[in-house]
């Protein structure tokens, strides 16, 4: 299933997922800098220009954040994906040594699903 | 992984002394996942803070009501105290990675006593202030979002110093250093969430 489908709203148009901005330290401290220099922004328009144009300054900094946030899918998911293997045997013999196996995140094997 | 090892067929009598292996579903560790749902919760506690606080400003012919000054200017040293924290507990962190003990346990100590001055510098604003969160609906709002965040800056305290007493100890590596990073997260987090509060409440 795709990131899309799973996550329509936070996938852009071109099918690329919103970055966890606090995945990691380095992300963090990267969104830390990103925050101080889009409130700086902020402020100096309303100091300068007014309020109407800090209003401007926050929605387009927004945007601005939010396409910077969205990068490759697969970015995030470093670990590979999982595949479940059912190897219950069709004699009605005890599972192989590999169908006991159960990889983490897949679910129950399936000779835990018969208990 | 054995058949035994996940828990499927008969369990030597060491293994049942223990409970078996947790399921992990997320591909983020646990750990990790753990801290970041406790930030989401976070920021929807800020958020209706902030809500209250903006619905009270637009409502008010006035903003501050006259009498009512702001510590900006020492809201604002403030500020650079503990945005410089969050540098030198990058520091700290990239440290250890690179394998130099001595940098990670100069940046999360010096990352502490700048976060204590944050903290110590906000309680002695508080004593000299001049109004109390009683006085009114300016009064109340002001003290529940800096308070809110001052209370996050204990909790961030608390996590660096146990972060700083196991770094001295020996307990982190360039391999593992979750202990490090976990509480960094969530250290720039409430730096942010700092910048927030600053703008919104002393400058605009």
């Amino acid at each position: 299933v795709s990131s899309r489908a799973r996550f329509p709203l936070f996938v852009s148009e071109e099918g690329k997922a919103l970055r966890n901005p606090l995945r990691s330290e380095a992300e963090a401290f990267r969104f830390l800098i990103t925050t101080i220099i889009f409130f700086a922004a902020i402020v100096g328009a309303r100091l300068l220009m007014g309020v109407i144009v800090a209003l401007v300054v926050a929605i387009v900094g927004v945007a601005l954040i939010g396409r910077l946030l969205r990068g490759d899918p697969s970015a995030g998911a470093q670990a590979p994906r999982l595949v479940v293997r059912d190897h219950d045997p069709d004699d009605g013999g005890e599972p192989s040594q590999n169908g006991a196996q159960r990889p983490s995140g897949t679910g129950r094997s399936a000779p835990e699903r018969r208990r | 992984v054995s058949a035994q090892a996940a828990g499927i067929g008969p369990q030597p009598a060491e293994a049942r002394l223990h409970p078996p292996v947790a399921n992990q579903s997320s591909r983020v560790d646990a750990r990790v996942l753990g801290m970041l749902l406790f930030i989401a919760s976070e920021v929807m506690l800020f958020g209706s803070f902030f809500t209250a606080y903006f619905f009270v400003r637009l409502h008010a012919k006035v903003w501050p009501p006259p009498g009512f000054e702001r510590p900006v200017y020492v809201a604002g040293i403030n500020t650079i105290v503990l945005v410089s924290s969050s540098f030198t507990v990058h520091w700290a962190l990239q440290s250890i990675k690179r394998g130099n003990r001595a940098g990670m346990q100069a940046g999360l100590l010096l990352t502490f006593l700048l976060g204590f001055t944050f903290l110590f510098t906000q309680a002695l604003e508080y004593a000299r202030i001049g109004f109390a969160p009683r006085d009114n609906a300016f009064t109340t709002t002001f003290f529940c979002l800096t308070g809110l965040h001052g209370a996050h800056v204990m909790v961030g305290l608390t996590l660096l110093a146990m972060a700083t007493t196991r770094a001295f100890r020996g307990h982190f590596s360039p391999e593992h250093h979750q202990g490090v990073e976990v509480p960094s997260i969530y250290w720039h987090f409430v730096d942010a969430m700092w910048i927030v509060v600053y703008t919104t409440v002393y400058v605009l």
